[in-house]
């Protein structure tokens, strides 16, 4: 059962988002909806190679066009500094090399050249008439890297798992390889840039899901001091790890900015944004599972494999949940970087455990067949008693209770496990499938003000930013909560370099890692209208004992007497001269520190139902029902739309989404929305999602974690479970093409 | 008369005069850049997200009154309308909602069920359903059907299938389409003074617009004769009706024709060209080349639900409200969703010249190749003419989504028995079958149909053909499907058309909106 919950008057409850208005009117304004005076348009080139060097730019026909400022490449661009190494998030880029840097293509796409001029459609047409000879390569954008036996890096290991699993025999083994395209956020908002230099300080309007980091690396690129970037970003139309760290427009645009001394805007189109704006590498992944005979895993082998830039060295963790998920003796996970002639990959929704579920929740369901046991009872046989990777407890695991819940829901029971034998009522063949999901639960250090103004005003500031996952709300329910007054009096200021410091927007950690720090600076707020209550010469509560008083609906009061009795906080501010009452509150992180004591992950379960028409070869997911243990849910509105968000982006995997490079010039040739295509509204099943919410207050008091990447964890193995239970078909590579189930004998 | 040097537009009740270079930039730039209007978001530019809809007044639903609940407003993509597409219409945007500086209901429901996240995506989802509000007020559903909804669950998916979003996994937005409080909705044609903007449009409305700028010349025909006069002087000027092929091709193939006619003004102004009716004595439907894809879709859902079925999974909504059948026939594509009911249904294609008048050229003449037309430079599609049949008709598309998205493979089958005994095995009187994806033009497989005739109608019959069919083509691999696909696909159809006509049939059909 959850654990015993504290009741609260806000947390927790469905809260409307208190930007809903702002959005549904259009007058949220996202970094490419800033217009300032005197700007400037901005339009890339982009090679047409991916492997070569640039023995040319003609660029006279573009410079003579009217409006054109003029055209900036290698030749005559502005310094561009390296980034300084760091280990960790507070310089972090994915592509270190700046941009124009060599005369080098190592991708199609990358950007040689940039237009500016005084429209957008003058900066396009120069663009597209900039001239570039290249010498061309053959580029290498091959898959299938293990052909190429490349030597492995021992990332984890226990036991020997080598020996264990030659030594099962046959019929309780499997080995079996795993391949997942690049995959693209293809966040709806595309990636853009406003800079305005005025001599001195630079402000740079970006979408980005890390203010921070996003400073210090300009500042750094262009030789500034950080004091002088101020990055802001107030609306984020989504990211999905897309915008975590700076890429080559921001760079280019600013350099514009602080060398042309005019505002540059930057926006990158479509296009633009697959070549160079990052996506989750190309993977294989080769799973090697033994058993006994009643099906206790014996050894666990996970190779992977992804693709990396020329230049970078990206790692795809696909082994982070293999580590801890089931119990066994002898794991060994290990892995390498094939490097080829593509964009820098990046972090996207869950990374690591999102392609590493697919791979080893594929190849536990070809396991329970095998052993001809049912795939949720495999699972329960597994359940490990504690984190077995890194031999500590388990903070809060309900992986179980998340099937039972799921399976009952769903009714699992009436699952005949024979191939293609089930049928719905229209007689379509039925798939079942189920698959676990699991992701991190952590923190990163961030601080938080709660300001009190004389004016009655109380401000939320932290120097965090809200990508579409609620946070202006969360903020505003943790400082409503512990304020005690109604959501409505809250004003929440975030997206600004200005205000303290606050988490990046990445491993579904800001609500976690930002509770503790406005829980404190509201609290201390409180505690400090209340000392100046007591002591402030002209107020009514002079010489009264501090803790005697209470804050309360806005109100101060004794302790003795109702709130309604008391003076309200600004009426009493204004009396005794006060403009404004500060309270600071930080927490640590938690986060990439040494061995933790706990191992914190959230769990879930998905099942999925598909059906099958074998004479035209159609395929639709159904129906699922995805049961989430991820502690509290803060907001119910906004957790269960970010778990039915993860699924249909988890539809798209399994079933459509996957950039396809063309071999000889390398380009991603579906860079585009018709060609790339992601679930819409008629694709969406049934969908019945399910919070268990076991409250840990390990990591923050009200016992929240992450919500963000979970749900997306697990789905597409839950998916090919199910379509192999409806047509016999196995299928290793995603995404699942109808080609590929034309073999089936359903 | 004159011509006109500019295009003559209201957005959000405000008249707007534009001439010059700047006609040849798409609405959406024009409203983001211009009029600083940033509600309205660019984020894929070719017609495939929706991020950018807006509404228009949609004069070709000429039935539904101008003004008061039920008025027509119809949502297209911003990104794929440039300027020249536009004169003479009323373009309503996010930020033209705003009655009394209150939200509306659908804004209302859009917060209260959380239905935006980001947000980024909501705008755009705001004007569209607003113009599904306004629909469903009227009591016509978002599938051009005039029968009540059904089912509006699916209606609503529908209606909002043209617009993507990447963070809320639709059902939040899903919720708020059912929430919508439509007691209390105000239609946008409520929230503007139609009549006066109505009266200000038609004083430029009998004028061609011709500009001429950055080395381009765009005429917008006020009327037929002008129109076939233009393409006279400038045979092989691009004809842009809908826009949903010729724009996306500019925005994203680098096409940039010198020469552009434009038909908008045309739509607005000849009825003949955009009206649909049913010459009862001949029993053929008579379309206006010039009609919405929505239109013929709603004339269809009545009298040949099969193909309003087909243009139900065409493309999205906003498309549908932009593109036009000929621009469907003259795309010439080989996967093009209508070719292959029209082909079975023996259509026929009207154009007309200066120099030649008028001809018409049956369907499956008009295709000589891959995207040859039988269509001189000089000339353009005025009208499709269709006969209606009483015969046993299906209509197959296979893609990989199965809304917006293209075809990889389509096929056409129009079958009738010979009256059989009680009992007996029918026997095929008469067969058409076109396929669509298998070669440079869709295909009418007349061995086939010749074959069938007198073939008893069973499994047996139509594995024969369907092996036909196989031997017959020769697909090309793609990013929509590889050729062993294709075949297959081929192959199985004819198994599947037979498993749904025969009376032992069992395979069901998609549920459609209605
Ligand atoms: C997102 C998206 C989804 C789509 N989905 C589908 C789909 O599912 N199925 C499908 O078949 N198509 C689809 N299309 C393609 C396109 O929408 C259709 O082909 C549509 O019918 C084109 O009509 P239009 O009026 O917009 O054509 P336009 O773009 O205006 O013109 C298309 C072609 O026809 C010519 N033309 C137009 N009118 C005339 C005329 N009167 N006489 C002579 N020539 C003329 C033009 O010169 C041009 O060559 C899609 C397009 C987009 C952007
Ligand atoms: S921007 Fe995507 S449809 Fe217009
Ligand atoms: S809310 Fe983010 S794309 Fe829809």
């Amino acid at each position: 059962m959850p654990a015993k919950n504290i009741e609260h008057r806000i947390i927790g409850k469905a809260t409307d988002r208190i930007d809903g208005p702002l959005k549904v009117t259009g007058q949220a304004k996202y970094t490419s909806d800033r217009h300032l005076p005197g700007m400037l348009y901005a339009v890339p080139v982009g090679a047409t190679i991916a492997n070569g060097t640039i023995q040319s730019i003609d660029d006279r026909e573009a410079r003579a066009l009217p409006g054109v400022l003029g055209i900036y490449h290698r030749g005559n661009i502005g310094q561009i500094y390296r980034v300084p190494p760091d280990k960790g998030f507070d310089f972090k880029t994915d592509e270190a090399r700046p941009p124009f840097e060599d005369d080098t293509v190592r991708y199609y796409g990358q950007f040689v050249a940039v237009a500016v001029a005084e429209t957008l459609e003058a900066a396009t047409d120069a663009a597209s008439r900039v001239k570039v000879q290249y010498q061309a390569q053959t580029p290498n954008v091959k898959g299938r890297f293990f052909e190429e036996n490349p030597k492995l890096k021992v990332e984890s290991e226990r036991g020997n798992a080598t020996e264990a699993f030659t030594n099962a025999t046959a019929a309780h083994k499997i080995e079996q390889i795993y391949s997942s395209p690049a995959q693209f956020h293809s966040a709806i908002e595309l990636h853009g840039t406003v800079a305005d230099y005025d001599g001195r300080q630079l402000t740079v309007y970006e979408t980005t899901q890390a203010i921070g980091t996003h400073r210090n690396v300009i500042a750094a690129m262009l030789g500034l001091d950080v004091q002088n970037v101020k990055v802001i970003s107030k609306f984020l139309g989504s990211g999905f790890g897309g915008k975590l760290w700076p890429w080559t427009h921001s760079v280019l645009a600013c350099t514009l900015a602080r060398d042309l001394g005019r505002p540059i805007k930057l926006v990158n189109t479509r296009k633009a944004v697959f070549h160079t704006s990052g996506h989750r590498p190309e993977i294989e992944q080769r799973i090697r599972l033994s058993a006994t005979p009643q099906g206790h895993l014996t050894s666990i082998q996970h190779d992977y494999i992804n693709h990396a830039a020329m230049l970078d060295k990206y790692v795809e963790t696909c082994g982070e949940a293999t580590k801890y998920f089931y119990s066994c003796p002898n794991v060994k996970i290990s892995s390498a970087v094939a490097k080829r002639n593509v964009g820098s990959p990046t972090s996207m929704r869950g990374p690591g455990a999102v392609p590493g579920l697919f791979a080893t929740e594929s190849a536990l369901d070809e396991l329970a067949i095998k052993l001809g046991m049912d795939p949720v009872q495999l699972r329960i046989i597994n359940e490990p008693q504690k984190d077995e990777g890194l031999d500590i407890p388990f903070a809060s695991r309900h992986l179980l209770e998340c099937y039972k819940t799921g399976a009952q829901k769903f009714g699992w029971d009436k699952r005949n496990p024979k191939v293609g034998s089930m049928r719905n009522n229209d007689g379509l063949i039925l798939g079942w499938g189920t698959a676990g999901a699991g992701w991190i639960a952590e923190r990163i250090p961030a601080q938080a003000s709660v300001e009190l103004g004389h004016d009655g005003s109380i401000k939320v500031l932290c120097g965090t930013q809200d990508i579409g996952t609620g946070t202006y709300t969360i903020l505003a329910q943790i400082a409503a909560e512990e304020l005690k007054v109604p959501l409505d009096r809250i004003e929440v200021k975030l997206g600004d370099t200005t205000l303290p410091p606050g988490p990046l927007s990445g491993g579904s950690m800001v609500t976690g890692s930002v509770i503790p720090a406005v829980q404190q600076a509201a609290q201390t707020a409180a505690k400090l209208v209340l000392s100046a209550a007591a002591t402030a010469p002209n107020s009514p509560y002079n010489g009264v004992d501090e803790k005697e008083l209470d804050f309360k609906d806005g109100m101060v009061h004794r302790k003795s007497e109702d709130a309604k009795a008391g003076v309200p906080f600004d009426q009493l501010l204004k009396t005794c001269k006060y403009k404004v009452i500060t309270g600071k509150g930080q927490s640590a992180g938690t986060f990439g520190g040494g061995k933790p004591k706990e191992s914190r992950h959230s769990y879930g379960a998905h099942f999925v139902e598909v059906t099958w028409q074998p004479e035209t070869a159609r395929l639709r997911i159904n129906r699922v029902v995805t049961v989430i243990d991820a502690g509290k849910i803060l907001n119910p509105k906004a957790g269960r739309n970010q778990i039915e968000g993860s699924i249909v982006m988890g539809m798209g995997m399994a079933l459509f989404e996957g950039g396809r490079y063309e071999s000889r010039l390398g380009a991603p040739i579906n860079s585009n929305f018709a060609d790339y295509v992601m679930a819409v509204h008629l694709d969406v099943p049934d969908l019945d999602v399910t919070f268990l919410e076991f409250a840990n207050t390990d990591l923050n008091a009200y016992g929240a974690r992450g919500i963000g990447e979970i749900g997306l964890a697990g789905f597409a193995a839950a998916t090919c479970n199910a379509v192999y239970h409806a047509t016999g078909v196995r299928v290793r590579d995603l995404p699942i093409r109808i080609e590929d189930l034309l073999t089936s004998q359903v | 008369m004159g011509h006109r040097d500019f295009v003559h537009f209201y957005v959000n009740g405000k008249e707007h005069r534009v001439g010059g270079a700047a006609v040849f930039q798409t609405l959406s730039d024009y409203l983001r850049q211009d009029l600083y209007l940033c509600g309205t978001k660019v984020v894929c530019a070719e017609g495939d997200c929706g991020a950018c809809s807006v509404l228009v007044l949609d004069r070709q639903r000429s039935q539904a009154p101008v003004t008061g609940s039920g008025s027509a407003y119809k949502a297209v993509n911003a990104c794929i309308q440039y300027l020249y597409q536009i004169d003479g219409a009323h373009i309503v945007t996010v930020e033209g909602l705003k009655a009394q500086n209150a939200i509306n209901a659908v804004q209302s429901a859009m917060v209260d069920q959380n239905g935006a996240q980001c947000g980024y995506c909501t705008p755009g989802f705001i004007t569209t359903m607003c113009a599904l509000a306004q629909d469903m007020q009227a009591g016509v559903s978002a599938c051009g059907s005039k029968d009540k909804y059904k089912d509006k669950t699916t209606c609503i998916k529908d209606a909002l299938t043209g617009n993507l979003c990447r963070c809320t996994g639709y059902e939040a937005i899903i919720q708020a389409g059912l929430a919508i409080d439509l007691d209390t909705f105000q239609p946008v044609a409520d929230l503007y003074d139609l009549a006066s903007i109505d009266e200000s449009l038609q004083s430029t409305r009998q004028q061609s617009v011709s500009i001429q700028a950055a080395q381009r010349l765009v005429f917008v025909p006020a009327d037929l004769d002008s129109a076939l006069g233009f393409l006279a002087g400038q045979p092989g000027a691009r004809i842009v009706s809908g826009g949903t092929d010729v724009s996306v091709n500019i925005n994203k193939r680098g096409l940039l024709p010198d020469v552009i006619l434009s038909t908008c003004l045309l739509s607005k102004n000849d009825a003949t060209l955009t009206a649909i009716t049913l010459d009862t004595a001949s029993n053929t439907v008579i379309i206006g080349a010039l009609t919405s894809l929505k239109n013929v879709e709603a004339f269809f859902a009545e009298h040949v639900p099969e193909f309003a079925r087909v243009l139900w999974v065409f493309g999205s909504p906003q498309i549908r409200n932009a593109g036009t059948l000929a621009g469907n026939i003259a795309n010439g594509s080989p996967i093009g969703d209508s070719l292959p009911f029209l082909f079975v249904a023996g259509a026929t294609i009207d154009v007309a010249s200066q120099a030649r008048g008028r001809r018409s050229v049956a369907i499956d003449a008009f295709y000589k190749g891959y995207k040859q037309l039988d269509l001189a430079p000089d000339e353009l599609i005025v009208g499709i003419r269709v006969p209606l049949t009483q015969e046993i008709l299906r209509l197959y598309k296979v893609s990989r989504r199965q809304h917006l998205d293209i075809s990889g493979f389509t096929a056409a089958f129009a079958l009738s028995l010979e009256p059989t005994a009680m009992g007996a095995v029918p026997v095929i009187k008469k067969l058409r079958v076109a396929l669509g994806g298998v070669a440079a033009t869709v295909l009418r497989m007349r061995q086939i149909e010749d074959r069938a005739v007198g073939m008893t109608h069973d499994a047996t019959t139509w594995a024969i053909l369907g092996e036909m069919a196989r031997s017959a083509i020769d697909p090309l691999s793609d990013v929509r499907g590889a050729r062993d696909y294709r075949l297959t696909l081929a192959r199985n159809i004819f198994d599947k058309f037979y498993l749904e006509t025969s009376e032992t049939g069992t395979a069901p059909r998609e549920p459609i909106c209605k």
